[in-house]
């Protein structure tokens, strides 16, 4: 990923990292999609990620924009992914940055998992999060 | 208690301590565990639990040369559990060995390994990681759920087993 993301509606860009792919896409003004892909299972996901997650952070305030991510089409993620993914949930929710994720119910994994997020639902909205089948 | 007798579920390999071993043995076990028990929650928690367990082998693991160059994963199963063992030469004076046994002690401590795994959540969103976060273990023991155990082998050798009850549709369909 360059220094900053694709900002034209409805072009994907895509990020490769060993076997995880990350596509995002500015779906609408002001909303950006991301979508998790194959199988995050780097020694250090943190490190390969960080350069992703900043620009993803860049855009999101330079375009007072939300976030959507999907993860709905994960196939495996490591223990270390999920430290990376919950510190960078509450780095959003610090920046005050809107994240809407979505996730697959029927993936055991996954539902216990995001069962465990809830801690970051509040009222102000910042965090929601969808299963879906 | 099950006898070698009464395994229906028997992968066991040495293999070098390369990171991609990990995602190649997690495919390898969950392919094994889907021919066995079909796809769904089963075959991906000893799959994740094998490569959890990895994981921490290779991370942690003494792996001076020139003779410690393997570890052993296993995945044995009966009627009614599976087993996964994964074991790697240690330093006994090692840090992740008092780590480890701290780990189990901590989830033991929690009314049920779910308990635990939402704890240690709310830890690294209130605290950030708290240098080795165990996240691996706790995340086994909450996903399976199942209960875990270590011991120190003859000659330095850490084994870390994992035992996942099989839910009471699944120990009718293990192969005889």
């Amino acid at each position: 990923m360059g220094a900053a993301l694709n900002t034209r509606d409805n072009v994907s860009e895509r990020s490769v990292f060993g076997d995880l792919v990350i596509e995002a896409k500015v779906k609408a003004p002001g909303v950006l999609r991301i979508d998790w892909r194959g199988k995050s299972n780097h020694k250090n996901p943190e490190s390969v990620l960080s350069s992703f997650f900043s620009d993803v952070t860049r855009w999101a305030v330079r375009e007072r924009g939300r976030l959507e991510m999907h993860f709905e089409e994960l196939e495996f993620f490591n223990s270390s992914t999920i430290t990376t993914i919950i510190k960078y949930i509450k780095e959003l929710r610090q920046r005050q940055i809107a994240l809407a994720v979505t996730f697959s119910g029927s993936h055991r994994w996954q539902r216990i998992f995001f069962d465990a997020l809830w801690v970051f639902v509040k009222n102000d909205g910042l965090f929601t999060m969808t299963a879906v089948k | 208690m099950e006898g070698p007798g009464s395994q229906s579920f028997h992968f066991a390999m040495r293999v070098g301590p390369r990171w991609s071993n990990v995602e190649r043995m997690r495919t390898a076990v969950l392919h094994s565990a889907e021919a066995v028990f079909g796809p769904g929650d089963v075959s991906e928690v000893v799959s994740t639990v094998t490569s959890e367990l990895m994981e921490n082998a290779i991370k942690y693991g003494d792996w001076r040369p020139p003779e410690r160059i393997w570890l052993r994963v296993a995945v044995v199963g009966g009627h009614r559990s599976l087993q996964i063992h994964v074991e790697c030469p240690i330093d006994e004076g090692s840090p992740h060995l008092a780590n480890l046994r701290r780990t189990l002690a901590w989830i033991e401590g929690f009314a049920s390994p779910r308990d635990a795994y939402l704890a240690r959540v709310q830890e690294i969103v209130e605290r950030g990681e708290p240098g080795s976060s165990g996240m691996g273990l706790v995340r086994v023991a909450g996903e399976g759920p199942c209960r875990l155990s270590a011991s120190i082998l003859p000659s330095s050798r850490l084994k870390v087993s994992a035992t996942i009850e099989l839910p009471a549709d699944l120990q009718t369909n293990s192969i005889e």
